[in-house]
């Protein structure tokens, strides 16, 4: 469908505003929430860091940021950030092609997409305890395999190769979503004028994948600046990075200052990413799936040789991910991993009595998160992107603040500024589940804006001039065709709420456990069978409401209504 | 049910452009559809018809004027209350629904009965030929079938006027041409009020009982297909309305509003003069290429040229004639029975006096 | 969509959102119920421990303790955090440095339980902020294959530590988290007369052999156990419980000399339970609570005059020729300063 601009362009006035009630009282909330949830924590924690005793003084800053290891800290971050951008793009970039560009049989593409799905869904610190299990000095495979002794796993490498595994998924996501939308009669054309395959791949495909591309390393360099558990767990003291070093100056030192510091260098790259996503990558073309059900031609830009070459990478790299998750179930079910490995229940028992609470309390955290943030998806997203009033651009950012900024700020934020009164909510549910919501509501906005953004207006044009009041095509109209959008907020929020750490560990009390933060605990008391077992059950309560939601949406999915790539389609 | 009449009157709309400042999209538009008329608003992209056309539909506000359906002044009723069927562009069909409950959205909003609709429904859809298609969605269908579904979904209301904003320019040409055909003839059969949007003035001229053609907001003329193509006002729509040659000449003298002009080192009587013009000033003539006729070149020929090109499309040949400071496009139609000529050869130009105009610019 | 299918879907949705705010307010509900008889507590021993002795608790007096268990550094840092607000009632275990650098920011309330006059003035604080309910020396632990493969005995010496077998193969905490770091870093100083220069080159000499600072104290206890590490520094509560455990490990002392830390307790300032609280204090540092050390093999020693140490402690710390208290009031004071030195000079070194 061509897109047919708005003719007439009405300023964002305070006119519309006041036309609309229930667009008053939308926006109204959206900001009331935004500014106690999103720009009230950020402004005390700055308030920390400039003030001392009172008055305003950047000295506390200036000391912090001399300090050689908090440089060390800031430049290690950007090194593995860009070093995980760069491998999990090209990791993400060979399952993409060889998913989309090697005329795969059906079976493997599904596979992939299965395993795929594993690392994505995950509690944090799974790759990083497989990592030792199997290239600690006594690893599986450093040690009893390949009979090195005294491998290092600690340091910048196994952070790196952990990381990549946790995160090529997105890249992969994405770049399948884009090389699927480059039209194969480009490469025949290109064919036919007598390019070889490597000129066609080197000079068509991959110029046209450059979006793809850019968007993939600034999401994988994001996700890993912002990493907390992978680092503390592989990093070790030789490789300090800064989410890191923030939670230990914060609760090994008490120092609520300069752990706030420590985060707040964080923000310059996070904000350079969230602005080079807008404006660099914004202006991608919006590849929509639906519509031309044209013949599928069959790719010819891959030589067999190739073909196989790629094959090859991608089911290593398969192999590895579901060793890794065999590893873990393995652990969860034997006594003493390493020491004693008589099988036992015991682990999982445990989980379902000692863990019970933590259980409990993060599926209530989650599924209230999940429905709150749903909403906050939608609404933020209807209004962002369908009506226009005053302040709009500048609520679409600040909805995506919070999203943008790496958890320890946001965790360390929520925990100075909701201390005390006037706001006092240290110690409940509700400060975990909004923080939740401020942050992965940001999904939900983001695949509603999408979905609007496919549907032209005159649909809803359409069906104001057969007599649908507003009300009406609201109901009938606009909602089934966002439903996607909706349900894809509703999953990520979810899946982020049971597996997320950054931000949560600041805010878990007495009252309120999450199992991330369990699965932490038991890790550093060397618990590894327990969390090994908690771990597993993440992992298959994700998979079960990830598939339920889908399922969900195939029940309702209005056929012929856009569909969208994936649940985690970013 | 009667037809009614649709009346504009002195529309303007307007929008703030980023450096040429306030710019009028539609600059007092005023005009009327008798009841059971067809008429087009024809124009190039941004003179402004398709904003009239959603202003009438609802979806933007005029700046000033008032919009009468019928006699009822609907100019800030809002877009669902004014029983106005629009076909739009792009289809905007509802991609989650099927054909059935598409055609059925409108019937269901006014309450109409399962039996009702379902009666109405058959009926529309054997109106637009596509019976069966009850349970197809949008995206199993192609763009005439989808055009056709979105025509029988606004008729099915049996709304008191019918908008149609560039239905067909999606289609390929064949098919353009077929459905024309249809939307006219249903129009015709329902005998309700139209206005149609079209910049291809083939299509303007094939269905229309009246053509209003729009040039930059305003109206320039409105007319039958024939008083625009034989007495057009301005040299826009001469030009827009079919071909013609614009010819220079030199006045030589302007006598009881008739006009002796030289082209070349011919003279002419022009009488078909709408602007003010003075002797001894340039002005263009302008001649349709049928109304041109060429001669095998001889000793008295006045008006002479080479043909530069030479097409054969069968039921015409279409001459390029290269002159003294001008070129001419000529159609000679029937060919079988006329004279033809060759590529590169001398030919003599005989225009027709009463054939030529001098138009307001 | 189908009516029923649009009925089933608003009806789903409102049911889940229904059925977790009511699961939610059930939890909450249930809090409220039972003030009257719940204490909160963060507890620095793990919970393989600390719910044991709580359990006791609760059928001697009746009283639930509600726990959250963090290392040493984290439930410090917790409580100064929460000072306007103080989320819990009492600070369970943890070595006195820690309880020290507590009293040095306010955050606790003096209480002096009957128990007090009969302990050493090692075991209590002298304000009677807090007052020690277990005491634990800290110990080397060997991987015996390790040593074995190396040809080397059971460290008996600090400068043991320093041979270049041992490169990469010793785990111990991280004194920016855990207590038993900074109490391992305090004996280090002892044993070099509190001169900082010489205690911190050896630290410095010895981090070319460190693999890695665990987050808690025992963080490094499995893995030499398993062979990962070669050998650990640990409170021998830990060590004893590895070996106890199965893993083949051997405990050793320094001849210069190690420390041991006292567990403390005390009560949070503004405790929302006070009351609850001293009852807390009078039963855990009295033989109340520490008769059950051995039947749970718990292995610290008891502070209660008269309390049995139990056998296989005894056993172990039989190679310990000295052992000495870490003095608290210079601990204290000097806290922040050396663990600030630590970090700079060596852990980012």
């Amino acid at each position: 469908m061509p897109a047919i601009e708005r003719r007439s362009k009405n300023p964002d006035t305070f006119k519309n505003l006041v036309k609309d009630p229930a667009l008053f009282i939308s926006v109204v909330v959206i900001w009331i929430f935004l500014i106690l949830f999103v720009f009230f924590p950020l402004i005390r924690v700055l308030l920390i860091i400039v003030t001392e005793g009172g008055h305003f003084n950047l000295s506390g800053f200036g000391e912090m940021l001399s300090k050689r290891y908090t440089l060390l800290s800031a430049f290690n971050s950007i090194l593995l950030g860009a070093l995980v951008g760069v491998c999990g793009t090209a990791l993400g970039f060979f399952f993409a092609f060889t998913s989309v560009r090697t005329n795969l049989s059906k079976w493997w593409s599904r596979l992939f997409d299965w395993v795929i799905i594993l690392p994505l869904i995950s509690p944090p610190f799974t790759m990083a305890i497989t990592v030792i299990f199997s290239f600690g000095p006594n690893g599986l495979i450093t040690h009893n395999l390949l009979g090195i002794q005294n491998f290092n796993v600690y340091g910048m490498w196994s952070t790196l190769f952990a990381e990549t595994i946790t995160y090529f998924p997105i890249s992969y996501i994405t770049l399948k979503a884009i090389l699927a939308g480059i039209d194969p009669t480009v490469e025949d054309m290109a064919f036919s004028l007598g390019s070889s395959r490597w000129q066609v791949f080197h000079k068509v495909t991959l110029p046209l994948s450059t979006s793809g591309l850019a968007n993939s390393f600034l999401l994988l360099f994001a996700a890993s600046l912002a990493d907390f558990a992978t680092p503390l767990i592989l990093a070790g003291s030789s490789f300090p990075l800064l989410p890191t070093e923030a939670f230990l100056q914060i609760t090994g030192l008490f120092d609520m200052k300069g752990g706030a510091i420590l985060s707040f260098i964080l923000l310059i790259p996070s904000m350079a990413v969230f602005f080079l996503q807008r404006y660099w990558v914004g202006r991608r073309n919006y590849v929509t799936i639906t519509g031309k059900s044209g013949s599928q031609t069959k790719f010819k830009s891959v030589g067999k040789i190739t073909k196989y070459f790629f094959l090859l990478v991608c089911l290593l790299t398969t192999i590895f991910i579901l060793y890794f998750y065999v590893l873990l179930l393995y652990a969860s079910l034997i006594k003493a991993f390493g020491a004693n490995n008589t099988f036992t229940l015991d682990h999982y028992r445990s989980i379902f009595t000692n863990g019970k609470k933590a259980i409990q309390d993060t599926l209530i955290i989650a599924f209230s998160g999940m429905m709150l943030g749903g909403l906050y998806g939608v609404v933020v997203g209807y209004i962002t992107s369908k009506k226009k009033y005053f302040s709009r651009k500048f609520m679409e950012i600040s909805a995506m603040i919070n999203y943008s900024l790496p958890g320890t700020i946001v965790g360390i934020a929520y925990l100075i500024a909701f201390n005390r009164r006037p706001i006092l909510l240290t110690g409940t549910a509700l400060i975990i589940i909004l923080c939740n919501v401020s942050k992965y509501g940001a999904y939900g906005i983001r695949s509603t804006v999408a979905i609007l953004q496919q549907i032209h207006p005159s649909i809803e044009e359409a069906s104001e001039s057969l007599g649908a009041s507003p009300v009406h095509t609201f109901r009938k109209i606009t909602i089934p065709l966002v439903l996607p959008g909706l349900f894809s907020g509703l999953g990520i929020v979810f899946i982020r709420s049971m597996t997320a750490i950054s931000a949560a560990i600041f805010l878990v009390s007495l009252n309120w456990t999450l199992i991330t933060v369990r699965i932490l605990e038991n890790m550093t008391e060397l618990q590894l069978g327990i969390s090994a077992a908690f771990s597993v059950l993440v992992v298959i309560i994700v998979f079960i409401v990830t598939t339920g939601i889908t399922s969900f949406l195939k029940l309702f999915r209005q056929k012929g209504s856009m569909r969208m790539s994936s649940l985690f389609g970013s | 049910m009667e037809p009614v009449k649709i009346r504009l009157d002195n529309l303007v709309k307007t929008y703030m452009h980023q450096e040429k400042g306030r710019i009028a999209a539609v600059n007092g538009v005023s005009l009327s559809v008798e009841p059971g008329e067809l008429l087009t608003l024809l124009g190039p992209s941004g003179c402004g018809k398709t904003t009239t056309m959603r202003m009438i539909g609802g979806f933007e506000e005029p700046d000033s004027g008032r919009i009468f359906i019928g006699s009822q002044d609907i100019t800030n009723a809002m877009a669902n209350k004014r029983d106005a069927g629009f076909v739009f562009q792009n289809y905007a069909l509802f991609p989650h629904m099927s054909v059935y409950e598409n055609i059925a959205y409108g019937l269901k909003i006014r309450n109409i009965d399962k039996e009702e609709t379902d009666r109405l429904v058959s009926e529309v859809l054997h109106l637009v030929k596509l019976d069966g298609y009850e349970k197809q969605f949008p995206h199993q269908m192609s763009g005439g079938e989808q055009q056709r579904v979105a025509l029988a979904r606004a008729i099915v209301v049996k709304p008191k006027v019918l908008l149609l904003d560039e239905p067909l320019s999606n289609l390929d040409a064949k098919l353009r041409v077929s459905t024309r055909s249809e939307i006219r003839r249903l129009q015709k059969a329902l005998s309700i009020s139209t206005i149609y949007v079209t910049h291809d003035q083939e299509e303007a001229m094939a269905i229309s009982d009246r053509i209003v053609v729009m040039d930059h907001g305003d109206i320039i003329q409105i007319g039958t297909a024939e008083d625009l193509y034989y007495s057009p006002k301005t040299e826009f729509v001469a030009k827009f309305i079919g071909k013609i040659n614009t010819i220079p000449s030199t006045v030589l003298s302007l006598v009881d509003g008739q006009a002796e002009v030289r082209i070349g080192d011919s003279k002419y009587t022009v009488d078909n003069i709408l602007r003010d013009i003075s002797a001894g000033q340039n002005v263009d003539v302008l001649v349709r290429p049928e109304a041109i006729k060429l001669e095998v070149i001889s000793g008295t020929s006045k008006l002479t040229g080479v043909i530069s090109e030479r097409v054969f499309l069968g039921d015409r040949v279409d001459y390029t004639v290269e002159s003294k400071g001008f070129n001419l496009q000529v159609s000679s139609y029937d060919p079988i029975r006329r004279k033809t000529f060759e590529s590169n050869q001398k030919v003599e130009i005989i225009l027709d006096d009463k054939r030529m105009k001098i138009l307001e610019v | 969509m189908a009516r029923n299918r649009k009925i089933l879907l608003i009806a789903s949705v409102l049911i889940l959102t229904v059925s977790f705010l009511w699961a939610g307010a059930q939890q909450e509900a249930a809090e409220e119920v039972d003030e009257g008889t719940v204490l909160n507590a963060y507890s620095i021993w793990p919970e393989n421990w600390a719910t044991p002795m709580f359990e006791e608790f609760e059928k001697a007096t009746g009283i639930h303790v509600n726990f959250m268990r963090f290392s040493s550094g984290e439930a410090l840092a917790r409580v100064i955090a929460e000072k306007e607000n103080p989320m819990v009632d009492v600070l369970f275990g943890g070595p006195v440095e820690t309880f020290a650098a507590g009293v040095k920011e306010d955050v606790f309330e003096a209480y002096k339980p009957p128990a007090y006059d009969k302990l050493e003035d090692k075991f209590k604080d002298a304000d009677g902020y807090w007052t020690a309910i277990a005491d634990d020396p800290l110990c080397f632990m060997s991987n015996k294959k390790f040593l074995a493969d190396n040809n080397l005995e059971a460290p008996t010496s600090w400068n043991d530590l320093l041979d270049p077998a041992y490169k990469n193969m010793i785990q111990f905490a991280d004194a920016r988290t855990s207590g038993t770091a900074v109490t391992r870093i305090f004996s280090i100083l002892e044993v070099n007369n509190r001169n900082e220069d010489a205690a911190f080159d050896y630290m410095k000499k010895l981090k070319a052999n460190v693999q890695v600072y665990t987050k808690s104290g025992g963080g490094g206890t499995i893995p030499v156990g398993l062979g990962q590490a070669g050998m650990g520094i640990f409170f021998i509560v830990d060590a004893l419980k590895t070996q106890q455990a199965g893993y083949d490990v051997a405990i050793s002392f320094p001849e210069e000399g190690i420390g041991a830390a006292a567990e403390g307790i005390a009560i949070v300032k503004g405790a929302q339970h006070p009351g609850l609280a001293k009852k807390l204090i009078d039963w855990a540092t009295t033989d109340q609570m520490q008769n059950y050390f051995a039947d749970y093999k718990i292995n610290f020693i008891p502070t209660y005059p008269g309390v049995e140490t139990q056998p296989a402690l005894t056993e172990a710390l039989k190679s310990a020729k000295k052992v000495f208290p870490i003095d608290s009031k210079y601990s204290g004071e000097n806290r922040k300063r050396i663990v600030d030195i630590w970090i700079e000079s060596v852990l980012q070194n």
